[in-house]
């Protein structure tokens, strides 16, 4: 026993030098600030989504009144369609639209709530 | 990334994070330096340990238990770059290939020790660090290389034999 606390101290005055400790040349700073970014990136890029779907809401919604006329006043032209095909063909437009609202509320609160950003 | 807290619980991990960084990078570094053997890509490695262990602080221990913590996660990750860089290569050689740093080569005995241990395999050469140069006992570089306590010990005392073996041989030449 005492020989090997010997022979390890031996070892351990050896080996001082070659695995000694670097000193901090800036690491700690750098490695601090990598661990930060991603997370000041995540909230950007969260706020930019964010915007971007409350930019396109606010140009959408106005739009959507003059839209549903727009389609209201489309009058199908006279095809030799079955009448009563024809009649099934008339648009649904509401169903449509709210659907088409749904999506964008949907990708913009999955890209706003998203932790993977 | 850094787990979602709240304000003084996000105070509180960067302060513990700015403490673990500053506390142990400069063994972490020296550590992956004498496996790797490249500066640069050490620091890379030990960037990404801490940056692993920012991440899983909640299973952090005290003491002690941190260093072997800190440096379980510094090998694994050399471990990894080992195993992506023999894929990428090929090698059938043990150590990973080296881009060997000539920047700051070392004279005399420390070149002789530096010989000494880089003729030890990687593992032998991990264990001899832990518990020869920073002081671990076997069971702690045990939990810092994910070997059982036999392997650690095995690998101590054979790095030991190499060693004195390497720079008798050296003494008389």
């Amino acid at each position: 026993m005492m020989v090997d606390d010997t022979e390890n101290n031996e070892f351990r005055e050896l080996l001082s030098d070659y695995a000694e400790p670097i000193s901090d040349d800036g690491f700690s700073e750098h490695v601090l600030m990598q661990a930060n970014a991603p997370q000041n990136i995540g909230t950007i890029k969260r706020f930019m989504v964010g915007g971007a779907t409350l930019m396109a809401a606010l140009v959408a919604v106005p739009q959507l009144s003059k839209l549903l006329q727009l389609l209201g006043g489309v009058k199908l032209p006279e095809l030799s369609i079955p009448t009563n095909l024809a009649e099934t063909s008339y648009a649904p437009t509401m169903p449509i639209m709210a659907l088409l609202a749904v999506l964008i509320v949907g990708l913009g609160s999955s890209f706003l709530f998203s932790s993977d950003l | 990334m850094l787990p979602k807290k709240n304000n003084a619980q996000k105070h509180d991990h960067a302060k513990f994070c700015a403490a673990l960084v500053k506390t142990h990078q400069g063994q972490i570094r020296a550590f992956l330096r004498r496996l790797t053997r490249n500066a640069a890509l050490a620091d890379d490695l030990a960037q990404d340990t801490f940056l692993r262990a920012f991440q899983k602080m909640d299973k952090i221990q005290d003491g002690e238990k941190t260093k072997s913590w800190l440096f379980q996660i510094a090998y694994r990750i050399f471990l990894d770059h080992i195993r992506k860089q023999k894929r990428r290569q090929a090698l059938a050689d043990e150590n990973m290939p080296i881009e060997v740093d000539t920047a700051e080569s070392p004279t005399g005995m420390k070149m002789d020790i530096e010989q000494a241990m880089n003729a030890l395999s990687t593992e032998q050469r991990a264990a001899v660090m832990l518990c020869l140069s920073y002081g671990m006992s076997h069971s702690e570089a045990a939990i810092a290389l994910n070997q059982p306590l036999g392997t650690v010990k095995s690998h101590v005392a054979r790095g030991k034999h190499k060693l004195r073996a390497f720079l008798s041989v050296y003494e008389k030449a």
